[in-house]
């Protein structure tokens, strides 16, 4: 098939907008960069070919502005759009919008994205193709609090409250008692319109101790479809993950490759072409139930590129264009076992607040089997407009005790300075022994690190940290002229007066 | 020379001297000779004996931001004015409840003159599009409301003043 598209719009920011220009170059491909004011000057306008303003730093004015994405891939000659992940990347709408204005649109078909972005009746239509679904709203039609209620009654509690049109935790309620239910649904309704424009919530059984396995899935325009094996998602926090692996501990060859068969199904269900992600919940005794697809490239896609040897990106686009798979079933193994870490700009001691700043000094790791994909530079600001992830740790190695060892040196030479960070965070998680197991799920984060707070500096460190304060605050040293708006809170300011080293005073 | 620098745990005096590349550090107690080549700021390669560290600093807004053998630091920069400041700011214990974040306000659940209890849910605040629960941290009573529904606030921005239910109610007696 000829080539249908020589010029993408990418309708994202931030590292994954970073990604695909890179996958863009490497196919020949001209790459443009929408930004909002505040991402004036950011990595990814930097290294587009060509990059348009969409509007003020809210995305809902700029990212999430539909009418003015289209209008800007046409004004700059595009023929395609990648949606990234996150924004409008699970927007059935926008892919409709794109499409019919004569535009590629590099993902799957509306139809298909819109079936799965409602998560009801992507269970009800992957109960009816015999595909295991978690006990809950299957094939009711009313969603009203006193339904879901009377639902509720009917399933062991605890339950979940969770939205139809989302996923990432938000709009999602854990309830323990049926007293609590009622507020539960109220809460959820409210923070799913916020976060999908959609307040229509159901019921779920909650599985007790999950693991969050997902298989990476892919097809083609001609009815071709594999798999790329799984993903162990379990470390999450407030339900985001944040570290990744493949292989999982948890699978064995058989198990594998029967959620392998069922995510292949699930992508035949729905009809799905292009990238994307079918995921399960494997409960203590080793049964798997679908969840949901995420019809989108995966924040955390490196870690089945590194895995399987692919390049999941340049395929989303080549299948775009026309083609066929470049893989069989057959052609696809694994091989050794990935770790991906996600560097978030927030404050792990302090509930995962998210934190902002200036990347004052960034240094990125290096070194065999160690792929660093990042948002920003030395210089760059980090806005608490979008979301948090700043960067993401991808690790290789031929085993997984291998690979952590990796991923601990390398985030040891990982500097953003002044910004806050959550390395240290991943640090420990990386570090406890039941992580080193692979015997973990989802509440790993709660039973373990609950009230993590970083590990002291050795007085080494402490030392070696304050001659460098010395020779730092001389006046021919770094300075950086303060930019910041004012209302940022200095944490100095609240504590107290303590004399620790003595001598002068 | 000495220098101040201040982090969570509290203040560091440093008594050092800085001669050709040579730096001698006394704090708390301890003695320390480091040699350091910084002629490629903000990179600092500091050495004792036989041992080299890369380190990075970075001065921004009266803070330090380094990064010395795989760990990040921040320390603070004591003046004579802070300590002055520190001195004359010592009051009662801290009532106040602040967005933790910067976002949006989307429920005020109190009124003024409730009672509420420690760790009872005072307002919920988005960002993100995560909704944030703020605690009250004791035993206390409502005073004011001083952030409305749908309202942006700022970090550390106050959205309820709370008052000591002792106080309260040597309030009232007085009336």
């Amino acid at each position: 098939m000829t080539n249908p598209f020589s010029k993408v719009l990418i309708a994202n920011r931030g590292e994954i907008a970073v990604r695909i220009i890179r996958a863009c170059r490497e196919l020949g491909l001209k790459a443009v960069a929408v930004y909002s004011e505040v991402d004036r000057n950011a990595r990814h306008v930097r290294e587009a070919d060509e990059a348009y303003l969409i509007g003020p730093a809210p995305a809902a004015e700029s990212y999430l502005k539909i009418e003015r994405l289209i209008e800007t891939a046409h004004k700059s000659g595009c023929q395609a759009v990648h949606p990234g992940y996150g924004f409008l990347a699970e927007n059935a709408e926008f892919a409709r919008l794109v499409t019919e204005s004569g535009l590629v649109f590099i993902g799957s078909s509306p139809e298909s994205i819109r079936l799965l972005g409602d998560k009801v009746e992507s269970r009800r239509t992957m109960a009816r193709a015999g595909i295991p679904i978690i006990p809950g709203t299957a094939d009711e039609t009313d969603f009203s609090d006193a339904a879901l209620i009377k639902l509720a009654a009917n399933i062991d509690f605890p339950v979940l409250v969770k939205a139809a049109g989302g996923g990432g935790g938000k709009g999602m309620r854990a309830v323990y008692e049926p007293s609590e239910l009622p507020s539960a649904i109220q809460s959820a309704r409210r923070e799913a319109q916020s976060a999908f424009g959609n307040p229509t919530v159901y019921i779920e059984k909650l599985i007790k101790n999950p693991r969050h396995i997902e298989f990476q899935i892919f097809g083609d325009t001609k009815g071709n479809r594999v798999h790329l094996f799984e993903r162990e998602c379990s470390i999450q926090r407030r339900h985001q993950k944040i570290i990744e692996e493949s292989p999982s501990p948890a699978l064995t060859p058989e198990l594998r490759r029967q959620m392998g068969q069922t995510a292949v199904m699930v992508a035949e269900a729905a009809g799905y072409y292009n990238a994307g992600t079918v995921e399960f919940l494997l409960d203590e005794n080793k049964n798997y139930y679908f969840l949901e697809v995420n019809t989108r490239i995966q924040v955390e896609h490196p870690v089945t590129e590194m895995v399987v040897g692919v390049d999941l990106v340049m395929e989303q686009m080549r299948v775009a264009m026309g083609g066929e798979l470049s893989w069989d079933q057959s052609d696809l193994y694994q091989r050794g076992h990935s770790i991906e870490a996600r560097i978030y700009a927030e404050d792990a001691a302090a509930g995962f607040l998210p934190s902002a700043g200036p990347v004052l000094h960034c240094e990125e790791p290096r070194g065999p089997g160690v792929r660093f994909d990042n948002g920003v530079e030395t210089g760059d600001e980090i806005t608490v407009y979008y979301d948090p992830i700043i960067a993401k740790l991808i690790c290789w190695a031929p085993t997984r005790a291998g690979a952590i060892i990796r991923a601990l040196q390398a985030l040891d030479r990982t500097i953003l300075l002044g910004v806050g960070t959550n390395i240290e965070f991943l640090k420990a998680v990386l570090k406890r022994a039941t992580f080193a197991s692979g015997d973990y799920h989802t509440g790993f984060i709660g039973e373990h690190l609950a009230n993590w707070t970083p590990e002291p500096l050795t007085w080494e460190q402490h030392d070696l940290a304050l001659a460098l304060a010395c020779l730092a605050v001389r006046k021919n040293y770094t300075e950086v002229e303060s930019t910041s708006a004012a209302g940022i809170a200095e944490p100095w300011a609240q504590i107290g007066h303590w004399e620790i080293c003595g001598g002068a005073r | 020379m000495i220098k101040k620098f201040k982090d969570a745990f509290g203040i560091y005096n440093v008594e050092h001297q800085r001669q050709g590349d040579a730096l001698t550090l006394k704090v708390g107690g301890r003695n320390l000779e480091v040699n350091f080549d910084l002629s490629q700021p903000p990179r600092c390669i500091l050495s004792v004996a036989n041992r080299r560290w890369v380190g990075y600093a970075v001065q921004r807004n009266g803070r330090l931001f380094l990064h010395i053998d795989g760990r990040e630091k921040v320390f603070a920069i004591v003046s004579e004015d802070d300590e002055y400041r520190q001195k004359g700011a010592a009051g009662a214990g801290d009532l106040s409840v602040v967005a933790p974040m910067p976002g949006t306000v989307i429920k005020i659940l109190v009124e003024p003159g409730q009672r509420v209890k420690p760790n009872q849910p005072l307002a919920i605040v988005e960002a993100m599009k995560m909704e944030n629960e703020v605690r009250a941290s004791g035993e206390a009573v409502v005073k004011q409301i001083l952030a409305a529904p749908g309202e942006q606030v700022g970090f550390g921005q106050e959205l309820i003043e709370l008052a000591p239910p002792t106080a309260d109610e040597a309030q009232s007696a007085s009336k």
